[in-house]
């Protein structure tokens, strides 16, 4: 591929932190949840009972929207898809950990948000189809059902409602990329930021797709775990018996600010965005190639655009989905990158935890090396009992480890072929 | 830095037609591709009549065993895709695929599909849910499709905003192209919402107008208006770097500068509106006076059509030449595919130097001073203008010079 420079930009860094996961609702809870290494994977037997092969999933429980925000200024929103309320909570978490909620008063214009999902609001949808077919016994019939039908499927809808509330009057808009959307959302944002097109945006991901046709569109193409197992342990990222992802849900969202900007008001800087990079593999829309050159490509594109060296990389959030395809895939093409350095370098798979919640898991793994990078602590890859002769790198197995990150990087793969990676550092002052 | 990036390339899958001559001379003949609906039997619903394409087989320009794969939306987008790439004469084989993006609006992803699917899964069970459907149904089905069949590896995304879902790829595309991360980029978008499910999706917002057998009743900033009709189709417009379209003697239609993105956060009122427009003309390098015509988002509804009448009075009342025109009119709204859509036709109109009707729109409503001509209207139109708004108040706002 060729070879281009990276001008010299402005500086982009992550100044606000906000995720609703089944593993914690706020980031503290997040990072403990994660180090502790618990899975929150539990069976749901209804998925037998309607003849999918995968029965487990991972959901948040106990979410309670009237304490993460006054439902005073959100008219409607406890009627609305769970994704849409996900999201909110996540924004208005990252809004005021990032204390930006009164600069955006007289400094609007120069704030913006972009969220992103991958099937948005399906249990709303489900719902309705069920409501205008007598669930399938009927062609549809009109019924008056209102306009959460439509906003369900807004993906920007809950930055539209952050943004109302907040006086962002800057860009505001979602990103539908699926798996790799979260991070795809924060690159975009990125951009924004290094262009000067804007100086603070919100970078977030929600997803709610716990229902019958989410499972069922997965299973019938054999996404989804099978492996047999206690339901805790049917997310086994590079474990020999992995056998698919567990769907799970949640939000995560992030602030990215300007240099200047966070350090003139004196922001708390979790990480500095050091590069984002995508790319689409033109192979297949699931399936993918054993010897991970796709992967390998938009991980040293990312490299370059940091200017980083390869060895520098202390740690990766993998996409680490589970599937029997991607685990190799991303071991293939660490190996292709990093060569003899690729066994040195943690890596952990969120997902193995909590599963797969599509657009939000890359930026909740974005959200965990930022917990790394301020921590020192990497959290483990679980379920690993099993190894792949063929997946023999550190995965960081079962048991969280004390390691210093000054560069973290975090990948992601998703439906369509698309491959998307972004790297973090720590922020050391400008002498960095 | 330049601003701006060079369009070489115009792929049209439209219900008035298939590829830019027909499209082109049914618009300015006055057309309307505004129908009863026949794909199914509408009688049931409160909204019967669309811009719907009639003719298109997905097998001119798909082989049978990835046509089946694949929703309607991704049918239009590969066809809009291999119409632009041809007009552009560009041969990709001849690019570093990973030089090469794929910028697509799509709002509310695969209809036909999802409505399969549903049936499947309550008619039949879990299991009987069709294998593509997890990959034609969501909504960046379309540009994972494309980048398949043509072999494109660079960064690719796709956008949901309502009204502005193409106008938020096409903000973001022309920032690829100038930061570096594309060299050229099929950018647009692609909707297919005329399905029963789909069609009361977007009823039920209040935005799109009753209409069981009126086939004119999409009229905007008419007195006498209710609101949007549906259309679905695909538009791709193929943006190069100007340097790129330049030294390979490439026919450049016009150059797209960097748009302006705003949101309406503290209230509906169109300041935000303006502002956007203020600082899209300011990336060309254009003066208020300058603009020959302007394509606004033309939505057809009170609310919308108020913020953006009151906009351009503010902002343009120093032009006094200046043209409105909604050739959405003629064809039914986009959404995903929208705004590629209205920059084709302006294009065209550079080129040919001949505005197209709006057609429809014959009483303007009261307070309302807009430049709208329901015959085709000879001239320069190079400087043009297009705004697109999105129903919660997202406004984005891009000029395109053509030469």
């Amino acid at each position: 591929m060729g070879t281009k420079k990276y001008a010299m930009k402005r500086r982009v860094v992550i100044t606000g932190i906000g995720i609703i996961a089944p593993n914690g609702q706020g980031k503290e809870e997040f990072w403990d949840n994660c180090a502790k290494g618990t899975s929150y994977i539990i069976s749901d037997p209804r998925m037998l009972e309607i003849g999918l092969k995968s029965s487990v999933l991972c959901k948040i429980k106990d979410f309670d929207l009237k304490s993460h925000v006054n439902l005073d200024h959100y008219e409607g929103l406890s009627d609305l898809d769970p994704f849409v309320q996900y999201g909110v909570a996540a924004g208005e978490q990252a809004i005021i950990d990032s204390c930006l909620a009164d600069v955006s008063n007289d400094y609007g214009e120069r704030m913006g948000i972009i969220f992103s999902s991958a099937i948005g609001g399906t249990p709303t949808f489900v719902n309705i189809f069920e409501d205008l077919t007598e669930s399938g016994k009927t062609h549809i019939q009109h019924k008056s059902v209102g306009s959460r039908f439509y906003n369900s499927g807004m993906f920007n809808y809950p930055a539209m409602l952050l943004a109302k509330k907040f006086n962002f009057s800057g860009p505001c808009t979602s990103v539908s990329t699926g798996c790799t959307a979260g991070v795809d959302a924060l690159g975009m944002a990125y951009h924004l930021i290094r262009s000067n097109e804007i100086d603070v945006m919100l970078a977030g991901a929600s997803e709610a797709p716990l229902t019958n046709l989410t499972y069922a569109t997965l299973d019938v193409i054999n996404a989804m775990s099978t492996t047999e197992c206690e339901p805790h342990k049917a997310s086994r990222p590079f474990d020999a018996k992995r056998s698919g992802f567990v769907i799970s849900e949640g939000a995560a969202v992030v602030v990215l600010e300007e240099l200047e900007h966070a350090l003139a008001r004196g922001a708390h800087i979790y990480a500095e965005v050091k590069s984002f990079a995508s790319v689409s593999n033109s192979h297949h829309m699931t399936d993918l190639p054993a010897d991970g050159v796709p992967m390998a490509t938009v991980v040293q594109l990312s490299l370059d655009k940091a200017g980083l060296a390869p060895k520098e990389i202390d740690y990766i959030n993998a996409h680490g989905s589970s599937t029997p395809q991607n685990d190799l895939f991303e071991t293939s093409a660490y190996k292709v990158v990093f060569k003899e350095h690729a066994k040195n370098i943690p890596i952990s798979s969120t997902k193995s935890m909590i599963g797969h919640s599509l657009s939000s898991a890359s930026l909740m793994g974005v959200i965990s090396v930022l917990g790394s990078i301020r921590r020192s602590v990497i959290h483990p890859t679980i379920n690993y009992e099993f190894p792949d002769n063929d997946c023999d790198l550190d995965y960081v197995s079962n048991k969280a480890r004390y390691h210093k990150v000054r560069y973290g990087m975090v990948t992601a793969s998703g439906f369509g072929g698309i491959h998307s990676t972004a790297i973090f550092a720590k922020y050391e002052g400008t002498a960095l | 830095m330049s601003k701006c990036v060079a369009i070489t390339g115009i792929g049209l899958v439209n219900p008035l037609g298939i590829g830019k001559k027909k499209f082109w001379d049914n618009l300015v003949a006055g057309k309307n591709a505004v129908q009863i609906i026949t794909r199914f039997d509408p009688k049931h619903l409160p909204v019967q009549v669309a811009g719907q394409i009639d003719g298109f087989n997905p097998k001119d320009f798909l082989p049978s065993r990835l046509a089946v794969k694949m929703d309607r939306f991704a049918h239009y987008a590969v066809a809009a895709s291999k119409l632009a790439l041809d007009d552009a004469d560009i041969d990709l084989q001849e690019y570093d695929p990973y030089r090469v993006g794929v910028w697509f609006g799509n709002n509310a992803g695969g209809w036909d599909i999802c409505e399969r699917g549903l049936f499947e899964l309550y008619r039949d069970g879990a299991p009987f849910v069709n294998p593509w459907q997890a990959t034609a149904w969501f909504p960046t089905s379309p540009q994972g499709y494309v980048s398949i069949t043509y072999g494109i590896k660079g960064m690719c995304k796709s956008f949901i905003c309502d009204r502005a879902s193409g106008a938020s790829a096409l903000y973001f595309a022309v920032r690829a192209i100038l930061e570096g991360e594309c060299d050229l980029i099929l950018a647009g978008g692609t909707e297919a919402p005329l399905t029963p499910f789909g069609i009361i999706c977007y009823y039920e917002t209040g935005v799109l107008a009753s209409s069981t057998q009126n086939l004119n009743v999409y009229r905007p900033f008419d007195k006498l208006r209710s609101g949007t009709v549906l259309g679905e189709g695909s538009t791709v417009l193929i943006l190069e770097k100007l340097e790129d379209a330049e030294s390979r003697g490439a026919n450049i239609y016009g150059k797209l500068y960097l748009g302006s993105m705003t949101t309406d956060a503290d209230g509906v009122n169109n300041k935000n509106y303006q502002y956007s427009q203020v600082r899209a003309l300011a990336n060309a390098n254009l003066s208020v006076d300058d603009i020959d015509v302007i394509y606004p988002e033309a939505a057809g509804t009170l609310a919308s059509d108020l913020v953006e009448a009151e906009a351009i009075q503010e902002v343009f009342r120093s032009n006094l030449k200046f043209h409105i025109a909604c050739p959405k009119a003629s064809y039914g709204h986009l959404y995903g595919a929208s705004t590629a859509t209205d920059i084709a036709v302006g294009l065209l109109a550079a080129k040919n130097q001949v505005l197209p009707p709006t057609i429809n729109t014959e009483f303007l409503d009261d307070g309302f001073d807009l430049n709208i001509q329901s015959q085709p209207v000879s001239g320069s139109f190079s400087n043009m203008l297009f705004s697109s708004r999105a129903r919660e108040g997202s406004n984005v706002s891009m000029l395109v010079i053509s030469n």
